[in-house]
């Protein structure tokens, strides 16, 4: 997370130098989220809302802003409402871009459309070359910026607190429901869901939240809501949010109707709408052989070595990091073994992360494998090569970004792929190998995917929006001729024609093909087979900008629908064998497989249509703009603070006394610039008040590739430290007083890799009554540490993967010489999946603090030595092991007992541990008893780990301690209760 | 002129004519610190005098919550406005200064009514419907438990109409609210507005679109309509005309003796959601979520003019003699010319207006978000009365 690595770099860096105590908590790790561009920000500004985008995407933000207004004037009409303040859209070209953003600290995975986020109202939306999906996202988002005021000016109204708002499902699925009509993904998924026997009753909805299903189950209990209740009810239901903090009888009051009778109508409704296209329906399962059936298996492709080895290899994730796989299978396509990982993915900065949805693989008839992986800053292109094992070239292409789908000429010279530059918009490029040549066949703001290359080397047939049918969000099949240009239609009609392949010899593509019945829902996802020849039926192309249109001409092709199914297929491959390849979407996952008999399904295929043969021409189509023309509705962005957190708290103590504390923290719109303001007071009385004021002030810059940090500060009051060397060993407080100012600076290497160095300078004061010390120093404080972490957590901790930080500083005092040491630091922790919920989990620690005044380190508790109490073991020196085999004891209890849910239990896992550690000071056997020095300790036993709201995780260790070195084991078993995520 | 809708004493007024008549001011007996209201309710009068563009804003008065569609009721010298946090605030006309206010615990979204020297209040949630509060004696009279009441009471002689939201519509008594009959609407459609009472009929409308006309005797159906569009918003009757908004961008005007439709509207864009009504002798005005004003001809329905506002208009708007004012969702007061539709004036207010605006004392009260009570009155001239 973003703020793992840029405050946590340098705050919790910087509080080493400042108060060293707190050095052993340095120990962070955490992925960084890098800023690879310095976007130039502008803003557009239009009636209701403040579009902020940079330069090179200004034609797509255009087009975003008249969506917002769009969606504004029908969104006002829907609620009845106006939204009175200015609302900030900021814009991403693509996701690459999207992920780089800092109005959100957290990671931003593949698949995110955008958000709404609620505290300064912003709303982030990347596009993804579809013009049609990025107006839909706009409008979700739109449904959200409406819905949030709308329910926060009822709870104004009625005064109630801003504590409760209502289910995600509810709120998504309103957003959903009223940013345009169902799509065909909403109609894949509920049909699976029912016909799978998945479908989440209304009333345990909760059980589902935040999943995808759960946004279009949303979508439609709305639908449900607004055809048998009224459509209004979904605006009453924001309306009477305020009866009850129970959505449930929020619900049931509105409706008018016991939630189980709405749910049983909800379902019977359901069944109605969707049981009669189940009836004639074939199943994927029955239908087709399995490949790869665990997890999440896309996007095949097949090879057949010179050995003669069948291999099909898809993009998959098996329950952890996502892979290459594949698989081998005989000659009837049954696979011989199980699936093998081929490249292992989402380790290193080579292989960030692949496009598991969107980019297919292609292989030459060489056997090199082309695919695609984020790589830093953009998409590139890898190649395998499939008979040595070895990896080869990296393609990358400055000013493209993403990247999708690579399609190896038969030649095997050159890559057709399409790909998404700076400007937002996709098109189709071919890139020459060997001559070091990019050509760019489209440019346009229709969206092009999945381009296959001819047998024959002169064509290439990929899917588009460009079709006059576009603005209706249809997708057809062209073809492009390499020599002239030209572009002609395959396919025609309103329906979406995805991933055309070729069949070998050429003259037939094969593809998957939906659209909507007579209801207007979308049908199944089925197997389509259209010839390549005679003419192909020549239809005026939408776009006249830089290709000729080939005039009309006669012809007839005839294109067979092979399957009938009740989800969907993507990705078809036709192989030598005559296989069908593909993976297909049923009882929600994805699985790699093979479909024989192609020959027998071609001569009688589910049913047989004509293709249109002439169309006149058309206009192209495109949609509306709001032009950003002059000085007055396009600025320069200026940064503008807003609060972000406003925090005051007191506390009271028989120990610490009366403590008063107040954070305060501001950033610019974009988050990109953060201010800090941390005030706490520590008196024991009135007149310590002034001496006892600790403030500190500091500012982040985030929007660098290197973070920057830097600030003031001043602590002063009675210190309880454990780690001073002067501190009474019994009580361990003493006054001190630090003014100073400090500087880090946090350099990813990688999103998985980074240096943070840090600096502080600060005068220190220190008195210590009970043994005479009243030393005052001028301490420079130096730090450089290294960390890599690339380790995939689960719900209770890290599970796979390794991370590691070394670091070293070094402390002096410039003026008298009180103080001058040096810290060097190691820590490293590795995690061996075992099995898919198993992991054997190894850590190593080593530190050193050596020199004058030179702090301890401390250990025991829960997360480190298991079985001693917390900060008993202290040493200026370290070392620390330990070992922990975990594996889950109920996964889900909620499923077998749905109260658990309620109470937010996520799961119960357990832990076999081994600890061990040595601390000492200046001998390392020389032993100091009251702080467990100078003898090696260790414990082992057995924990459980219980998850809730899959965010806290509380710890129950029991086992035996050991001293001296194992040689004595304590006769008591110990228990220890805390909290905290597994190391 | 005729008054603004959205008080049922007005209304109760034209026809009952004697409760509150002879009466001269409301003014408060409040026993601050003690908890309870006492006043001695006088009468408004019929009219309220028309304040004289420009106008500027007089005082602000915080009422710490926010309110429901129905205008403030004004007295001579008070304005009495109830907020969904469950107060019934009595305000100075003149000055803005707090007359008194009682809280009954629970939202009021609907307007109170004064019947006698008993405030009725209905409440939109907990288990107590009716409250009846004796302002003389700053005690409370009795309450009714039972299904919350959404929407407003509306007054008779000795009683009132309430419909709670089991969709009971109910006539009650003042003495103790006992219940004198009860229709119950079919279904489980809902009533979003106050009910009607025109001469001895009671006007209901139901968010399934069916118009209803009760019998104020005895609560049976003398007539019902289905529109074909849900209705949120409360109707208005002029003379003997019934006139019906909906969610569905449609207006219809019907006798409201018989139910038949004179005529009806629908705009082209069927998203849009028509505010209430209001109308007079030529005009009926409503504003719409497309955030425009619009001016039908009362007895054609023909569209005179619009005006087109930055924001949406859910308040139903407010005619005089010359000027039809309105508010919007967006913080601004409009002043129309009603001839032409010419915008005369606009003022920026601090909150939205979706809430039906009065005359009072030569200005205007106004109910702004999220919690002010506005009143606007002549800049420069003297208010006229």
């Amino acid at each position: 997370m973003r703020y793992t690595v840029a405050v946590w770099s340098l705050y919790v860096t910087l509080g080493v130098t400042v108060l060293p105590v707190f050095a052993q908590y340095n120990s962070h790790f955490g992925r960084n989220k890098i800023q690879y561009e310095d976007f130039d920000w502008n803003v557009l500004q239009t009636e209701h809302f403040d579009v902020y985008f940079y330069p090179e995407m200004q034609e797509l933000a255009e087009h975003g802003a008249a969506f917002a207004e769009e969606a504004y004037a029908e969104l006002q009409n829907r609620f009845n409402f106006s939204v009175t303040r200015r609302v900030p859209i900021v814009f991403y070209s693509s996701q690459l871009h999207f992920k780089q953003t800092n109005i959100t600290d957290g990671f931003i995975p593949d698949g995110v459309g955008g958000f709404y986020e609620f505290l300064k109202g912003r709303v982030v939306i990347p596009a993804n070359g579809n013009l049609h999906r990025f107006r839909r996202v706009v409008r979700h988002e739109m449904v959200h910026v409406f819905t949030m005021h709308k329910i926060a000016r009822v709870y104004r109204d009625y005064r109630i607190p801003m504590d409760r708002l209502p289910p995600l499902w509810f709120t998504e699925g309103l957003a959903e429901y009223w940013s345009g009509p169902q799509d065909y993904q909403h109609e894949m998924i509920m049909r699976d869901a029912i016909f799978a026997n998945y479908l989440v009753p209304l009333e345990n909805m909760y059980r589902i939240s935040g999943s995808y299903v759960m946004y279009k189950e949303g979508e439609a209990l709305c639908r449900f809501i607004s055809e048998n209740y009224g459509e209004d009810k979904l605006l009453a239901l924001i309306e009477n949010a305020w009866i009850d903090r129970d959505f449930r009888k929020v619900i049931e009051y509105t409706l008018q109707e016991d939630l189980q009778e709405i749910s049983i109508q909800w379902q019977q409704w359901l069944r109605k709408t969707y049981y009669p296209k189940l009836d004639a329906a074939q199943s994927p399962t029955l239908l087709t052989e399995g490949l790869s059936t665990e997890g999440f298996n896309s996007k095949p492709a097949f090879y057949q070595t010179k050995s003669g080895q069948r291999q099909v290899l898809f993009t998959g994730n098996h329950g952890g990091y996502s892979n290459v796989y594949y698989v081998q299978v005989d000659s009837t396509y049954a696979p011989i073994d199980q699936p093998g990982v081929l490249i292992r993915g989402e380790r290193n900065s080579q292989f960030e992360s692949f496009h598991l949805l969107d980019s297919r693989m292609s292989v030459s008839e060489d056997g090199r494998l082309a695919f695609v992986t984020k790589s830093g800053e953009a998409d590139v292109i890898h190649i395998y090569d499939l008979e040595s094992g070895s990896i080869g070239p990296i393609y990358g292409f400055d000013g493209m970004l993403a990247l999708y789908s690579p399609s190896w000429s038969p030649d095997g010279m050159h890559i057709a792929f399409v790909a998404i530059d700076q400007s937002g918009f996709i098109d189709l490029y071919v890139y020459d190998i060997e001559g070091d040549r990019l050509r760019r066949l489209t440019n346009d703001s229709y969206d092009e995917r999945d381009p296959a290359w001819s047998p024959d080397s002169h064509y290439l047939v990929f899917s588009s929006d460009r079709t006059s049918k576009g603005f209706e969000n249809s997708y057809n099949l062209f073809t492009y001729e390499l020599e002239t240009g030209t572009i002609d239609y395959v396919t025609y009609g309103s329906q979406h024609d995805f991933s055309p392949s070729w069949s070998p010899d050429g003259s037939q593509i094969i593809y998957t093909s939906t659209k909507k019945d007579s209801m207007g829902r979308y049908g199944g996802q089925d197997l389509y087979v259209i010839d390549t020849k005679p003419t192909p039926p020549v239809v005026a192309l939408a776009d006249t900008k830089i290709h000729e249109i080939r005039p009309p001409s006669p012809g007839l092709r005839w294109k067979k629908r092979l399957t009938e199914l009740t989800t969907a297929i993507y990705d078809p491959v036709w192989t030598e064998d005559h296989q069908v390849i593909f993976s297909a979407f049923e009882n929600y996952r994805f699985t790699v497989r093979a479909l024989g008999g192609l020959d027998t399904l071609l001569q009688r295929p589910v049913s047989l249509h004509p293709e249109p043969q002439v169309i006149e021409p058309q206009e192209p189509w495109t949609f509306p703009r709001i032009e950003a023309t002059s000085e007055t509705d396009r600025l320069r962005y200026r940064r503008r603070y807003g609060l972000d957190i406003a925090q005051g708290q007191i506390s009271s103590s028989a120990v610490w006394g009366t403590g008063g504390a107040a954070v305060l923290a501001f950033s610019d719109l974009l988050g990109n610039d953060r201010f800090f303001l941390t005030i706490f007071n520590t008196s024991e009385y009135t007149g310590d008040f002034l001496r006892s004021l600790n403030v500190n002030i500091s500012r982040l810059h985030l929007n660098r590739r290197a973070n920057v940090g830097y600030g003031v500060y001043r602590y002063g009051g009675l210190r309880y430290d454990l780690t001073d060397p002067d501190a009474p060993t019994e009580f361990p407080r003493f006054w001190e007083e630090v003014w100073g100012g400090f500087g880090a600076v946090s350099y990813p290497l990688s999103m998985f890799r980074r240096i943070d160095v840090a600096t502080s300078l600060s005068w220190d004061h220190k008195e210590v009554p009970q043994r005479r010390i009243d030393r005052q120093a001028l301490l420079l404080t130096n730090q450089i540490s290294l960390v890599h972490d690339n380790a995939l957590f689960g719900y209770n901790g890290p599970q796979d993967g390794w991370r590691g930080r070394i670091s070293a500083a070094y402390t002096t005092d410039l003026l008298y010489s009180n103080v001058n040491y040096i810290t060097l630091e190691a820590d490293i922790r590795h995690y061996l999946r075992i099995a898919r919920n198993v992991t054997f989990a190894s850590r190593a620690l080593g530190r050193m603090n050596h020199g004058r005044e030179a702090r301890l380190w401390f250990m025991g508790g829960s997360w480190d030595l298991r079985g001693y109490p917390l900060f008993d073991v202290r040493g200026k020196k370290a070392w620390f092991t330990s070992h922990e085999l975990r594996f889950p004891l109920v996964e889900n209890p909620s499923a077998y007992v749905p109260p658990l849910a309620i109470l937010g239990i996520v799961n119960l896992r357990g832990a076999l541990f081994f600890d061990a550690a040595h601390t000492w000071n200046d001998r390392y056997n020389e032993r100091v008893r009251q702080i467990y020095a100078g003898e090696t300790l260790g414990s082992t036993g057995f924990g459980f780990r219980l998850n809730l709201f899959g965010g806290f995780v509380l710890r129950y260790d029991l086992g035996y301690r050991f001293r001296d070195a194992f040689k004595s084991r304590e006769s008591n078993l110990f228990r220890q209760f805390f909290f905290g995520f597994d190391f | 002129m005729h008054s603004s809708r959205g008080n049922q004493i007005f209304s109760v007024n034209s026809f009952s004519g004697s409760i509150f008549r002879n009466c001269l001011s409301l003014f408060l007996l409040l026993c601050i610190g003690c908890g309870g209201l006492a006043v001695s309710v006088d009468a408004p009068s019929a009219t309220q005098a028309e304040p004289h563009l420009p106008l500027g804003i007089a005082w602000t008065y915080n009422a710490r919550a926010g309110f429901g569609p129905d205008a403030p009721q004004i007295f001579d010298n008070s304005v009495m406005v109830a907020t969904r946090q469950g107060i019934v605030h009595f305000i100075d006309v003149v000055t803005g200064k707090r007359g008194g206010n009682k809280r009954f615990g629970d939202a009021i979204n609907g307007s109170p009514a004064v019947i006698g020297n008993t405030l009725i209040v209905p409440l939109a949630g907990g288990r107590t419907a009716l409250a009846a509060y004796d302002l003389d004696r700053a005690d409370m009279r009795w309450r009714l438990r039972g299904d919350p009441i959404q929407v407003g009471v509306t007054a008779l002689e000795s009683g009132g109409i309430y419909v709670n939201t089991a969709g009971e519509v109910r006539r009650f008594e003042i003495d103790d609210g006992a219940v004198v009959w009860t229709h119950q609407i079919e279904g489980r459609a809902r009533v979003h507005a106050s009910p009607l009472v025109h001469h001895q009929l009671v006007i209901v409308v139901i968010d399934n679109g069916t118009v209803l006309a009760l019998s104020l005797n005895d609560g049976s159906q003398l007539w019902s309509v289905d529109v074909g569009s849900p209705i949120y918003v409360a109707p208005e009757i002029y003379g003997e005309i019934l006139l019906v908004s909906t969610t569905r961008g449609s207006l219809f005007a019907m006798d409201v003796q018989k139910g038949e439709i004179h005529w009806n509207t629908t705009l082209a864009d069927e998203t849009v959601q028509i505010s209430s009504p209001t109308a007079d002798h030529e005009l009926v005005v409503a504003g719409a979520s497309d955030g425009v004003l619009r001016v039908f001809d009362l007895d054609t329905g023909e569209i005179k003019w619009s005006a087109q506002c930055s924001d949406a208009l859910a308040a139903r708007p407010l005619i005089t003699s010359e000027v039809i004012y309105t508010g919007s969702m967006g913080n601004w007061f409009y002043a129309f010319d009603r001839h032409n539709g010419d915008l005369l004036q606009q003022i920026e207010l601090r909150g939205r207006v979706k809430s039906a605006m009065a005359l009072a004392e030569g200005g205007l009260i106004i109910l702004t978000e999220p919690r002010y009570v506005v009143r606007l009155t002549p800049l420069n001239t003297d208010v006229h009365l």
